[in-house]
């Protein structure tokens, strides 16, 4: 599966599998295109191709498929084979070289596996899905559908409707914060927290955290 | 003037999109403009009959996509306005029998000879629904005030906006404003709330447009019922003027406020 992943605010890294076809492959640009939105729009994208083994032609199929409807910016490319690279290369195609990649990939910022937060500006609509293995921040609304899953923290300023899942590894020390809170249920690490219509919450400024292995629900600011 | 080629949607089935369809490129084509109908719901073909052109179809957009005809021969021209075509679709065929690029293609050509185009989807997000949008430059979006319809419409959107359709615009249908008054349906302003896009128009229940529909008349080129006004105003404004909203509450008021002209 393809993987769209955070890296620096700003920066994607589109990840390839080298294991699947090349049919296969483009069918999954058109789900990562569906998926990935407005994330994909007008931002700057590393196009990282693993270890597969391709030619110019499999280059000017992801430009059509990809890299043209997704409006994204693609920056460099990145595979780890070297006749490729080299390929590419010759092309006058700017290939990301180890060194760079190092930031990039942010390994050195990566604490416990958790990545640099994201900023996702925009409303995401029902059915769509942000999935980020570090903190998100949402400057817009979270509609009933969508759903954010993140490792780390996850902010919305503007009204949540949709499904949260902070901490979706397990971790239970995360938060979530909603500018108008109106989601009836948001999870955090292991735990599940339902909120009902009728909660002092409702539409309201919310921080969500989990303390003594119950969701916890207070007022932002709290008094 | 640039042609301008709108995809008329909703995701939800049974909302309006093809009364829409019929009713905006019929007042488009009564206020000048050249205007094409493409009825895109391959297999389930209605707009030909909400237009009362049914009886004329020789060929249909599958056999323009596929090569079997010429578009000027599956452009069926509306006798009673000027500057109104159809392109109807295949009955017998599925949503597979046209494609993306072949949609693509058949934009590009009428784009050469129309002011406006405008596409009736199919519902649902499958391929029938990519195919029609497509092609598109810009997006109306249809929605009754119900939950489930605005649910879908939301999902729409986000598709829509992927596709970077722009605008994508609102009309809110079949709105009964006594029962949004009693509090017992979705009012405009809780559509909007929840969708946040702009709203291009309302379009209050009316039994005429059943009539219409059944007559293979369009509201507006005949009826004085609101619901032709509506129709009337929200062509004007895809049109570009400056149109203002419809008060469908003015009339909702109880006998006692009309006899003494109290405004609530």
């Amino acid at each position: 599966m393809i993987q769209l992943k955070g890296r620096k605010a700003g920066l994607l890294r589109c990840i390839i599998p080298s294991d699947i076809s090349e049919r296969q492959l483009l069918d999954e640009f058109a789900d990562t295109i569906e998926k990935g939105g407005k994330v994909l729009l007008g931002n700057n994208v590393v196009i990282d191709m693993q270890e597969r083994v391709f030619t110019p032609s499999l280059v000017v199929k992801i430009w059509k498929c990809f890299v043209e409807p997704s409006g994204c910016k693609v920056v460099s490319w990145y595979c780890a084979d070297e006749s490729s690279s080299k390929c590419l290369s010759d092309l006058g195609i700017k290939m990301e070289d180890e060194a760079s990649k190092v930031p990039i990939l942010s390994e050195k910022n990566s604490i416990n596996g958790i990545e640099p937060g994201i900023f996702y500006t925009g409303n995401l609509r029902g059915g769509q899905k942000l999935i980020h293995s570090g903190d998100v921040t949402i400057l817009g609304r979270v509609h009933v559908g969508a759903e954010v899953h993140a490792k780390g923290h996850v902010v919305v300023l503007g009204k949540l409707s949709g499904l949260v899942h902070a901490g979706c590894e397990g971790d239970n020390s995360v938060s979530v914060i909603a500018y108008s809170l109106e989601s009836s249920q948001v999870r955090i690490g292991t735990k599940a927290g339902m909120i009902d219509k009728s909660s002092d919450f409702w539409s309201r400024p919310a921080v969500i955290t989990v303390c003594k292995n119950e969701v916890l629900i207070t007022g932002w600011p709290s008094k | 003037m640039d042609c301008r080629i709108i995809v008329v949607t909703s995701g939800k089935g049974g909302v309006g999109k093809t009364t829409t369809t019929a009713n905006l490129a019929a007042s488009l084509a009564k206020d000048g403009h050249k205007v094409a109908a493409i009825d895109g719901d391959v297999g389930l073909r209605n707009l030909d009959v909400i237009m009362g052109l049914e009886n004329r179809i020789v060929y249909t957009l599958v056999d323009v996509v596929e090569g079997t005809c010429r578009l000027n021969q599956a452009l069926i021209k509306d006798k009673r306005i000027d500057n109104l075509f159809l392109i109807p679709t295949a009955q017998s065929r599925t949503k597979d029998s046209v494609s993306a690029e072949q949609m693509l293609a058949l934009c590009a050509e009428l784009r050469k000879d129309f002011d406006f185009v405008l596409i009736d989807s199919p519902a649902g997000i499958e391929a029938g629904f990519h195919n029609s949008a497509i092609g598109a430059d810009e997006a109306i979006v249809i929605v009754t005030p119900e939950v489930s319809a605005v649910r879908d419409a939301d999902r729409i959107i986000g598709l829509l906006e992927s596709m970077e359709k722009a605008p994508i615009r609102l009309i809110i249908n079949r709105i009964k404003p006594d029962m949004v008054t009693r509090g017992e349906m979705l009012d405009v302003q809780d559509v909007l709330d929840i969708l946040a896009v702009d709203l291009l128009g309302i379009v209050p229940d009316d039994e005429s447009i059943v009539t219409s529909a059944n007559k293979g008349e369009p509201l507006v080129l005949g009826s004085t019922s609101k619901a032709a006004k509506a129709y009337s105003n929200i062509a004007k404004r895809v049109a570009g003027e400056e149109v203002p909203i419809m008060n469908l509450f003015s009339d909702s008021k109880g006998f006692f406020s009309w006899l003494f002209g109290k405004k609530k």
